[in-house]
């Protein structure tokens, strides 16, 4: 028997305490976008960066959302302003220079794209971090809401910022309200008091507010963290997809794989991040956000095995992994 | 003249079906290389908004790998009168996506019909269903899909998508690509 232990809904234990919450050596994942680059230099950056990742201490993913970068390739002659803390490198002619950043001379290649990583890496780590996730605040917001989520509590509750401003939470719509834009939540830079039952008069204004989804903020917190270096909240035994998660949390490379093994079977974390190649605490903060979402459920299969269903036809010479890998590279999925 | 059936060595062949207006045509041409061959025809009992025409044959488009190899789509006619064709496209699908329209009266209903349909020719596990204009009609919601078409048996991934983004088909096809790929991992 495994046991599963969320630790918002058994209170055996909590999310680490926030100094505990990095681990010093771990390098910083590299998020990497483009804009205004070609599609063909889009795809040849891809696979370098597949390639790169893990080489040399670089951790590398791509992403198609800018917000979600802390690199961007740019290819037009200005460098646009970017959210939060991030490097530019903007692709040039050989002889000129961009207005601010670090810069490429196309053509991309292993040893061009592999050096420039490694100063933007510097650079990122130099740069001090103002405006860069704050683990703490974010991975506090994220307990609060996965706590009351397993808790199965579906009332309208008001989180209070320390700088007086709020989070009500209708878990029972599934609705969001705060003042806060989704990148100053996910962005974390905030301290949050008590939770509290929302008064008749908040219900009230709540209820005529606008709103965002609970799930997608969630999801992005639960990738944010992922990426982050801190600590996710420790699960034991084996998990299972009971169905697929909202598209938004499929958005990061690797994610459909992910979830396609874990509706085929019940995995624990360690097991799913070496099937999938993910790095496991990115595994772990998804696992932990389907079980608060209710879309995953503890296991207790002893050992993985298939599902009772008709599976698919065997490969065919039509259909050889080969092909199927052509087709990712060919249409970018991830 | 574009081979219907059965795919060819180093072809791999998915289908886009769904209720007229669906998008099958516009996800088709989202990540087709080139020109798409569609057999549109007015729709006979008036336009559906800005939508004046249906696709009464099927619609195909190819996206060419390497090495001679290619990926064929195949959209089918969503009319129940032309379901003589899904089977026609359905023999040797490698997967099937299924798409729907969120403000329509049954639009689970709608997709149990094509999972059933299809169901000769492709398994649940390379079926996906990419529902839309949930912004218009947020009624049902995915959790209804995941809950009446898993009790009738259709563990298929079920997701909001916009089909006009073509990352959003690209997700789609990724979902299919990964399912193959664990279920013979």
């Amino acid at each position: 028997m495994h046991h599963l232990q969320p630790s918002s809904a058994t209170g055996a234990t909590t999310l680490p305490a926030p100094q505990a919450a990095r681990t010093a050596v771990a390098p910083q994942l590299l998020v990497i976008g483009a804009q205004d680059v070609p599609d063909k230099v889009q795809l040849v950056l891809r696979s370098l960066i597949r390639l790169l990742d893990g080489h040399e201490g670089l951790r590398l993913q791509h992403a198609e959302a800018l917000a979600d970068c802390n690199v961007v390739f740019v290819g037009g002659a200005s460098v646009p302003r970017l959210p939060g803390r991030c490097v530019t490198i903007s692709l040039v002619d050989a002889g000129s220079a961009p207005a601010t950043g670090l810069s490429v001379v196309p053509p991309l290649r292993l040893s061009n794209v592999h050096a420039v990583l490694h100063l933007a890496a510097r650079l990122l780590a130099e740069t001090p971090a103002a405006d860069a996730p704050s683990d703490d605040g974010l991975a506090a917001l994220f307990q609060a809401l996965s706590h009351h989520l397993l808790s199965r509590e579906r009332r309208v509750t008001v989180l209070p910022l320390l700088d007086g401003r709020q989070i009500i939470v209708d878990f029972a719509a599934e609705r969001l309200h705060t003042p806060l834009s989704t990148d100053e939540l996910l962005a974390g830079h905030y301290r949050l008091g008590e939770p509290r039952r929302a008064s008749q008069d908040e219900r009230e204004r709540v209820a005529q507010a606008t709103a965002s989804r609970l799930r997608d903020l969630v999801w992005r917190a639960a990738q944010r963290l992922g990426e982050t270096d801190a600590r996710p909240p420790a699960l034991h035994g084996r998990v299972r997809l009971q169905r697929w998660p909202d598209a938004i949390a499929l958005s990061r490379p690797g994610m459909p794989r992910l979830c396609a093994q874990l509706t085929r079977r019940a995995l624990d974390a360690q097991q799913a991040a070496a099937d999938t190649d993910m790095a496991p605490a990115a595994v772990q903060w998804f696992l932990y956000a389907a079980l608060a979402l209710g879309i995953a459920a503890p296991s207790d299969e002893d050992a993985p095995t298939a599902p009772p269903s008709r599976p698919g036809p065997a490969p065919t010479p039509s259909e050889p992994r080969s092909l199927l890998g052509r087709l990712r590279e060919r249409l970018k999925l991830w | 003249m574009v081979n219907l059936g059965i795919p060819a060595p180093g072809e791999l062949k998915i289908v886009f079906t769904g209720t007229m207006g669906t998008g099958k045509t516009t996800a088709i041409r989202a990540i087709s290389d080139s020109a798409t061959l569609s057999t549109e025809a007015p729709i006979s009992d008036g336009a559906m908004g800005a939508k004046t025409t249906t696709t009464v044959g099927f619609d195909h488009g190819e996206c060419l790998l390497d090495e001679g190899m290619r990926l064929r789509l195949f959209g089918t006619p969503g009319q129940e009168r032309f379901r003589f064709m899904w089977d026609i496209l359905g023999a040797g699908a490698f997967g099937l996506v299924v798409l729907a329209d969120n403000t329509r009266a049954d639009p689970i209903g709608d997709v149990e019909q094509y999972l059933r349909a299809f169901a000769p020719h492709v398994p649940p596990r390379r079926m996906v269903v990419g529902v839309g204009r949930l912004a218009d009609s947020p009624s049902p919601p995915l959790d209804a899909y995941c809950e009446r078409l898993g009790q009738a048996g259709w563990d298929v991934p079920v997701i909001e998508v916009d089909v006009r983004r073509p990352q959003d088909v690209r997700l789609l096809l990724s979902v299919l690509v990964s399912m193959a790929e664990v279920e013979h991992g």
